[in-house]
This record gives structure tokens, C-alpha cells and sequence, in this order.
């Protein structure tokens, strides 16, 4: 268990050095992912064009994992079915709307 | 075979309707679009004339037969989710969207396994065991949770119970399927017994539609394999290459160590995961920046504290001994910020609760080139990707598992593109396809969910024998070639 201890803290030094080197300018300088965007509200279309982008139709927008359990919980999509009824399907529609 | 207009379209929509309910069906444009593509890959879109939506294997018949008698095409359809295009309609038809039949219909613990129906997917199956049956657990891909079940096990997807099950064809037992001519079939132990428990002892009928992607019927219900769920542990490895990676997780392989999962990413999905968008700056080659380009992900599970114990000694002795780093994933995830740390352990826990996975961050799009392989050709392969992807201004993120006690290999490269700029998707679409024709030639590479285009370099070499056997089976079942067409084998 000793070597196994002294490999487990290589590992932990290893990890924290690279996030050390990247993150605070010399790789990676910044972290953007959709849910750290500010989605500020009544802007200009173009605003939002990036945030629809993001999406790809992946389905996690259908369901929740709350208090361990799956569920499902897009109202509209439920109540409706169809894709076109489900933010994925939504998305698409408002992007039609940039190439018009 | 083509789209279908004027009073032709209108009597078959009234026809569908009727065996629907028409609030099921439609061929509206802003209903039908969203099936045409899959919203993910490089994969040029396609038409379809009407999506509809059975609730029942005998409504899912009833439109095949309409089908069948019509030759119009069927598209099975059940997220849209893949990598590879294979639900994109490729000659017009009937969308058959299975969502409403979503249903876990039997569990049996004892024998551990559950009869599910054709659309459910990962959220509806997972939540439902850990409903009902906390102490048991399904095999799951490494996908969201809307992601279809059944699609996933007929197209051998690559599950986080992998190493001790295989991939998920292994974890069928049988099949309902509805045929192209409109029978409803069983296979498997189902076909002369109410207990869904295997595929033995008679002829092996499931072959007929795993690994077929859908051209071969519709399937209705499966029986799919379930496995105890015991308490587990995860451990994260790091490896300066691939190289180094694939030596370590052999040997891990063949010390029976109780492993029910062993997979690895490289850098840049690694970068992925933790949802960097600034791709310029991730190294192109991070061992000559002092990084590791290894990341290995093990699971073990154990009965009692002391065997888990014992594994993980084990563990740790053997990584240190092939020259890598190990630490327990509960001790690494400490590093990150609080709301990361939720993110990361579902890694551990699929399905997946977050996008980065495909990093759709940045532009939304990503198609791999994903095979089966021998692991003598993994780093290879990984080599090869690496440095056509660079030459495309591309960085290839590598992720794969080794299954079935090691018995296989599955590598994956994904490439990643901005939907919306046409030159990325382009770039792209040329990459993949010089990635794909250059690994194939290490021999092992087999392509699974794969796009039309590489479907047929799959087969060049098959032995023709086989691929005359593949054809006559797909005739008898499909006479009229109304199944998936397009994306025959």
C-alpha cells in the first residue's frame, strides 16, 4: 500500500502542476462553457446566436437527475412528442431565423 | 424509391393517422426537418415525407405492412443521437420515431435482466432501476441521457460495464422485432419461453439485427442484460503517451482484478471534458509541452471493504511497476471547484450530465472515426489521427475502452467543428475521411456506426463469400429494400 500511497501523491502532484501550466495564461487562458455564459435578456439577435450553436440536439434538456433519480421534464415536449416540441428542436427553428 | 407528393402523400398521411391517431404523425416541413440530419456530424442531411409516432409493436406493424405495401422506405429512429449518420433518411419514407414506447416492461432480479420497449432511453431506464431496483444496474454508454438504449446495444456501442460484459450486442438476450414484410418475430430465449434470460441453445436469431443499423426490421422490445450493483471504485491513470497507456491497462487486463470498466481519453478530450473552449491553445502534442497524453478511467467493484482493499493495492502496484501514475478518482476530484466536481463524477456514473463530453462548445459539431481494434494497433492508430488532424488545423480527441476482459479494443477519434461554418464543416468531413483511410490499413480497424462512405471501405477486403451471405439475408428479410435505405451494409 506504501508504493501504491507514493504513486497516488505523484499523480496528485502531476495533475495539479498541469492545471497550474495551463490555466493562469501560458495554455489555456480561459474557460467558456455555455452555462458560465451571461444570457443577458432583450439583446440584439446576434447576442444569442453563439448560445444556439452550442447545442447539439444531445437530449439532456429532456431529462434532470434530481435527488438521484432521472426524470423527465421538458413540458412542452412531453406534451407534444415530437422533436420539433423539445428545446433541441426549438434551437434549430431559431437558428432559421439568423439565415433569413 | 423517392419523397412521395400530391394525393399519394395525402392518402398515406390519412392512413397513418388512422393507425396513429393523428396527432402522431405528420409531414409538416417544421416537423419533418428536424429528422433530416442529426445535428451532430459532418454528414451531408437527408428527406423524409412523414414522422410518426407508435405507442404499440402492433401500431410499429401496422405501419411497416403500409410501408411494405406502398415500398416506401422506414427509418427506425429513436433520438437522432449517433455519430455516424445512420438515421439520416437518405431516400425519403416514413421517420419511425419510437419515443412513445419507452417502457421498462419486466424486471426480473433473479435472473437479472429487463424486458424494455424499442424507444426508451438511458434517463427512462436508469431512472427506473434506481426507482424500483436500486440493487441492480444496466450497462450505459458514455452518452446524455436522451440517448437511445436499444440503438446503442444493436450497434455494438461501447458501455461502462464493458470490460467484464462486452459491447452492448453481448448484453441482448433477445429481441422483438417487427420485419421489413411486416411479421412480428422473437429471438432469442423469448421465442419458445416468457423468460427473456439468453440466446442459447438454439440458432442465434438476435445476429439478424445487431450490427445490420437498422436495415434489417424495426425492433419493438428488447431483453438486455442487468448486473449487480455493488460498491465501486474509480481510479484515474496517467500516462505520458498512448503508447505507455495501452501497456499499462494490458497488464491490468490479465491480472483479474475484478475490473468492470477500463477506458481512456487523451489530452485534448481531457481538455473537452473540463469545457475549454480556447482550442489554440491545447497543445497539438502535450508530452513535448511536459505534459501526459494518457488518461485512463478503471472501475472495480467489490463485497466487502477488504477485497476492495486487496484490488486496489493491486492496482496501484502494477501502474507504478508499467511506469504509470494512479490515484483514486475521490482524491483527485477534490482539485476542482464544486460545481466541477458534480460534473466530473458523472463520468463515473453514466449517463452523462453534461455536453463537454462532445465538446459542443465549441461550434456544436463532432464525427468520429471509431473502430474496433486490436490493441498491438492503438497507438498506432492514435499516432496516425494525431498528425493527419494537425495537418487540418484539427486536434483529435481520442477516447476508447477496452472490452470484454481485454479480449478487444474499441479507439475513437472525434474531430470537432463549428456547424455554423461551412469551410470548418468541410475541413472536417476531408479530415475524417483521410483519418479513416489511413488507420484501416493497420489491419485490425473495423468501423462501427459508421457513415455510408465508410461502410463500403469497411467491406472492400471482406471475404466475398460472407458479403454474398450478407446480401442474400438482407433480400429475404427486405425484399422490397424498404428498411433503412441507404445505410446497407
Amino acid at each position: 500500500m506504501r508504493e501504491g500511497f507514493t504513486c497516488q501523491v505523484k499523480c496528485m502532484n502531476f495533475l495539479k502542476k498541469s492545471l497550474e501550466k495551463y490555466l493562469p495564461g501560458k495554455g489555456i487562458t480561459k474557460r467558456i462553457t455555455p452555462d458560465q455564459l451571461e444570457l443577458k435578456k432583450f439583446e440584439d439577435l446576434e447576442h444569442y446566436k453563439d448560445v444556439l450553436y452550442f447545442c447539439g440536439k444531445c437530449g439532456q434538456c429532456r431529462y434532470v437527475f434530481q435527488e438521484a433519480y432521472w426524470s423527465r421534464v421538458c413540458p412542452s415536449g412531453e406534451l407534444k412528442k415530437f422533436e420539433a416540441y423539445y428545446l433541441g428542436g426549438k434551437k434549430p427553428s431559431a437558428m432559421g431565423s439568423f439565415k433569413r | 424509391m423517392g419523397t412521395i407528393e400530391g394525393e399519394g402523400k395525402e392518402r398515406i398521411l390519412k392512413e397513418l393517422e388512422s393507425i396513429v391517431g393523428s396527432e402522431y404523425v405528420s409531414s409538416s416541413r417544421e416537423i419533418t426537418f428536424l429528422y433530416h440530419w442529426d445535428f451532430v456530424t459532418a454528414e451531408e442531411p437527408g428527406r423524409c415525407d412523414f414522422v410518426v409516432m407508435p405507442s404499440s409493436t402492433e401500431e410499429v406493424q401496422e405501419i411497416v405492412r403500409l410501408a411494405n405495401r406502398e415500398k416506401i422506405p422506414v427509418i427506425p429512429w429513436v433520438s437522432g443521437m449517433n455519430f455516424g449518420g445512420i438515421c439520416i433518411p437518405r431516400k425519403g419514407g416514413i421517420v419511425v420515431d419510437l419515443r412513445r414506447m419507452n417502457k421498462v416492461l419486466e424486471v426480473n432480479e433473479d435472473d437479472m435482466y429487463a424486458v424494455v420497449e424499442g424507444g426508451i432511453t438511458w434517463g427512462d431506464l436508469k431512472g427506473y432501476l434506481e426507482k424500483h431496483h436500486p440493487n441492480l444496474r444496466a450497462g450505459i454508454t458514455w452518452s446524455p441521457a436522451g440517448t437511445g438504449v436499444i440503438p446503442s446495444y444493436i450497434c455494438y456501442g461501447m458501455l461502462d460495464l464493458g470490460f467484464i460484459g462486452g459491447t452492448g450486442a453481448e448484453f441482448i438476450n433477445g429481441l422483438e422485432v417487427v420485419l421489413p414484410t411486416g411479421e412480428i418475430v422473437r429471438v432469442g430465449s423469448c421465442m419458445c419461453t416468457n423468460y427473456w434470460l439468453g440466446r442459447a441453445p438454439l440458432p442465434d436469431l438476435v445476429g439478424l439485427f445487431i450490427g445490420w443499423d437498422g436495415t434489417t426490421g424495426v425492433v419493438t422490445k428488447a431483453g438486455i442484460k442487468l448486473w449487480p450493483n455493488l460498491p465501486r471504485k474509480d481510479f484515474i491513470i496517467i500516462a505520458d503517451t498512448v503508447d505507455t497507456g495501452v501497456k499499462i491497462f494490458r497488464k491490468l487486463a490479465k491480472a483479474g482484478l475484478g475490473i468492470v470498466d477500463m477506458c481512456f481519453l487523451n489530452y485534448v478530450w481531457l481538455c473537452s471534458l473540463q469545457g475549454y473552449q480556447e482550442d489554440e491553445n491545447i497543445p497539438f502534442e502535450p508530452e513535448k509541452t511536459g505534459g501526459n497524453d494518457f488518461y485512463g478511467l478503471i472501475t472495480i467493484t467489490a463485497y466487502t471493504e477488504k477485497e476492495m482493499e486487496a484490488k486496489s493495492e493491486a492496482i496501484m502496484k502494477i501502474v507504478e511497476e508499467e511506469g504509470g501514475l494512479v490515484a483514486d478518482i475521490e482524491t483527485v476530484i477534490n482539485m476542482f471547484s464544486e460545481n466541477e466536481r458534480e460534473n466530473l463524477l458523472t463520468l463515473t456514473n453514466p449517463p452523462i450530465h453534461f455536453y463537454g463530453v462532445w465538446n459542443f462548445s465549441r461550434g456544436g459539431g463532432g464525427e468520429w472515426v471509431g473502430s474496433y481494434i486490436s490493441s498491438r494497433h492503438v497507438a498506432q492508430y492514435y499516432e496516425i489521427a494525431i498528425s493527419i488532424a494537425k495537418k487540418y488545423g484539427k486536434h483529435a480527441c481520442m477516447y476508447g475502452r477496452v472490452m470484454f476482459g481485454g479480449h478487444h479494443w474499441i479507439a475513437r477519434v472525434n474531430i470537432n467543428f463549428n456547424k455554423n461554418d461551412l469551410e470548418d464543416v468541410e475541413r472536417a468531413r476531408k479530415c475524417l475521411m483521410e483519418i479513416d483511410e489511413n488507420v484501416r490499413k493497420l489491419g485490425s480497424v473495423i468501423r462501427y456506426k459508421a457513415p455510408p462512405w465508410a461502410k463500403k471501405r469497411n467491406l472492400e477486403k471482406a471475404n466475398p463469400t460472407a458479403l454474398e451471405l450478407i446480401r442474400k439475408i438482407k433480400r429475404l428479410l427486405d425484399p422490397n429494400g424498404i428498411m433503412n435505405p441507404g445505410h446497407e451494409i
